[in-house]
């Protein structure tokens, strides 16, 4: 139900990204695009700047997150996926708060980030403590040797 | 699970990772060429381009970035609280800063823009608008009328109303910019731009290699005093000196193009009208820490004179006092005095006092503030003041202890500034 709901939650909050976030006269930026731009223009300096260089990589630690699952590395897929929604919910929280017109997407992305915080909290609260020397999926072949 | 299911679900999970892997490792990839990519355009005519497509459409965040990286640095930061301050005080609309010129329902656009540029030497660029139109109508949002009132008596343009259709040729109006290459592109340069106008047009154009050097301060605390000092001394090379040269590079470029003429007329005004100005007592105090500074003038004491006027100007911290003398008038009779304290927009400057000479300079106190708070930065060892960011930081901190209903009378006094620099046509000709 976690996995589903933090699934979905990613998907929703990717789609968010991609949609226009901010208004400049009659130019649309989406979620990147508005990031790119306040890094460019250096609105955004020290840790704020770090995370709005996060906030790009937000597509590849998606998929390393999935990544992650696919191996069997639950405990740092819900981390990553954690991270993520905390990303994005800082992230749109930011340009909420800017003095510039914005749209509907950042409150989205930042609902969606921070369902995905929840689930991983949720999850990684639920996991049980990794047994000493655990790891992660073998090759058929090894299973059944 | 017999032997053949495990090694389809193995391979599968592999595929899925091998593509997460693609995923994470191409993602990256975009994401680092991306903020490697070159920053400006390829030729300085597309910079243009940029440049009037993103004022056209009122797209305020593309027109910053079509600046030049050392350009933007100084202007950025202090946009979100200075429009924010604009707003609360009702001088810029609440909806937001773009949406006069383009927003919902505007539709300006530059069409067929074509431009030629000249090569200006040292990866400068003179781009001519040879053709093109600035066509739709402008967005819906109602400046306010004393804004719009303040930027037709400053520049004598009149904005034109919401909803209003525009119809501009660019190439009648022999429109010039100048673009710099910055960053790996070409920028249309604010600076570059605003000296070209100053400057004599028929003249050579900047010679560059014997632009002077930046050499700044030696301490924060010694740039205001340095820059009194040079404005003591008329030594306008000194003054431009202090300033940062990497935002200030069109004026450390275009200096042997004035320069000369403005020691001539300083060694004209010394010995023809009597200019005498002894080095002032400037004392300040130092904020912050790291590369960027606030310097702020606490007391100031200098006095100066020509052959008509001595004026006599002390400044607390908080109020500065300003007293006046004929020159050759009766040195026991009282001197007319006039006060002007910090945050006070109410009253007008009394020329009569101030001096009319150096009116253009000391019309800014009306707007609140005897001096301007000056931001330095630190370069190699030495201190450097930077324009751009002092007046950005001094006109903020003018708006900030003003409540809404002062919003007119810092207004009234913005004006009697524009008419010091463009006098109201009635007074214009005679």
């Amino acid at each position: 139900m976690a996995g589903a709901l933090a699934v979905g939650s990613a998907a929703l909050l990717l789609a968010a990204a991609f949609a226009p976030w901010t208004v400049s006269g009659t130019v649309e930026r989406n979620g990147w695009a508005t990031a790119t731009s306040a890094l460019r223009i250096e609105v955004v300096d020290g840790p704020a700047r770090l995370l709005t260089i996060a906030w790009l990589f937000v597509p590849p630690l998606l998929a390393l997150a999935a990544l992650a699952a696919s191996l069997g590395r639950v405990r740092l897929a819900w981390v990553v996926a954690g991270a993520v929604g905390a990303l994005g919910v800082v992230v749109a929280a930011a340009v909420r708060t800017a003095p510039l017109a914005s749209t509907a997407a950042p409150l989205v992305a930042g609902l969606a980030g921070g369902a995905l915080v929840l689930c991983a909290l949720g999850m990684l609260l639920a996991l049980p403590t990794p047994a000493p020397g655990a790891s992660g999926p073998h090759h058929p072949d090894e299973v059944d040797a | 699970m017999t032997r053949g299911a495990a090694a389809r679900a193995w391979w599968a999970r592999s595929a899925a990772v091998a593509s997460a892997v693609a995923l994470v490792t191409l993602g990256s990839v975009a994401v680092v060429v991306a903020a490697n990519k070159d920053d400006g355009a390829p030729d300085p005519g597309a910079a243009a381009e940029v440049m009037f497509g993103a004022l056209a459409r009122g797209d305020a965040l593309g027109a910053l970035e079509a600046l030049p990286p050392t350009e933007r640095r100084a202007i950025a930061p202090y946009l979100p609280r200075l429009v924010s301050e604009l707003q609360r005080l009702g001088l810029l609309p609440a909806l937001s800063l773009t949406g006069v010129l383009g927003g919902t329902g505007g539709d300006l656009r530059v069409e067929g823009l074509t431009t030629s540029s000249e090569d200006w030497g040292q990866e400068t660029a003179r781009v001519r608008v040879t053709g093109g139109r600035l066509v739709g109508r402008m967005g819906p949002v109602e400046l306010p009328e004393r804004t719009r009132g303040l930027v037709h008596d400053a520049t004598g343009f009149d904005l034109p109303a919401p909803g209003e259709p525009v119809d501009v040729d660019l190439a009648a109006r022999r429109t010039s910019v100048l673009a710099v290459k910055e960053g790996g592109g070409w920028h249309l340069s604010l600076y570059q731009t605003i000296v070209d106008l100053v400057v004599d047009p028929t003249g050579p154009r900047p010679a560059r290699p014997g632009a002077p050097a930046a050499i700044g301060s030696n301490t924060p605390e010694e740039s205001a005093p340095d820059l009194w000092k040079a404005i003591s001394d008329l030594d306008v090379g000194r003054l431009f000196s202090l300033f940062d040269g990497d935002e200030q590079r069109a004026l450390y470029q275009a200096q042997p193009l004035f320069l000369p003429a403005l020691r001539r007329d300083a060694g004209r005004w010394v010995e023809d009208e009597g200019f005498g100005f002894p080095p002032p007592t400037v004392e300040v105090s130092v904020e912050g820490t790291g590369p960027e500074r606030i310097v702020r003038i606490t007391r100031f004491d200098a006095k100066w004179r020509d052959r008509l006027d001595t004026v006599r100007v002390q400044y607390n911290g908080t109020c500065a006092l300003w007293e006046h003398r004929a020159t050759f008038g009766d040195p026991n009779a009282d001197p007319a005095t006039f006060q002007h304290c910090d945050g006070d927009v109410t009253t007008p400057i009394d020329t009569s006092v101030t001096g009319s000479r150096t009116h253009q300079l000391t019309a800014w106190t009306g707007l609140g503030r005897a001096f301007p708070t000056f931001v330095v930065r630190e370069r190699n060892g030495r201190w450097f003041i930077s324009p751009t960011r002092s007046v950005l930081q001094t006109l903020i901190e003018i708006l900030e202890p003003l409540t809404p209903a002062q919003a007119g009378l810092l207004l009234d006094r913005a004006t009697e500034v524009a008419h010091t620099f463009r006098p109201p046509p009635s007074t214009a000709g005679g």
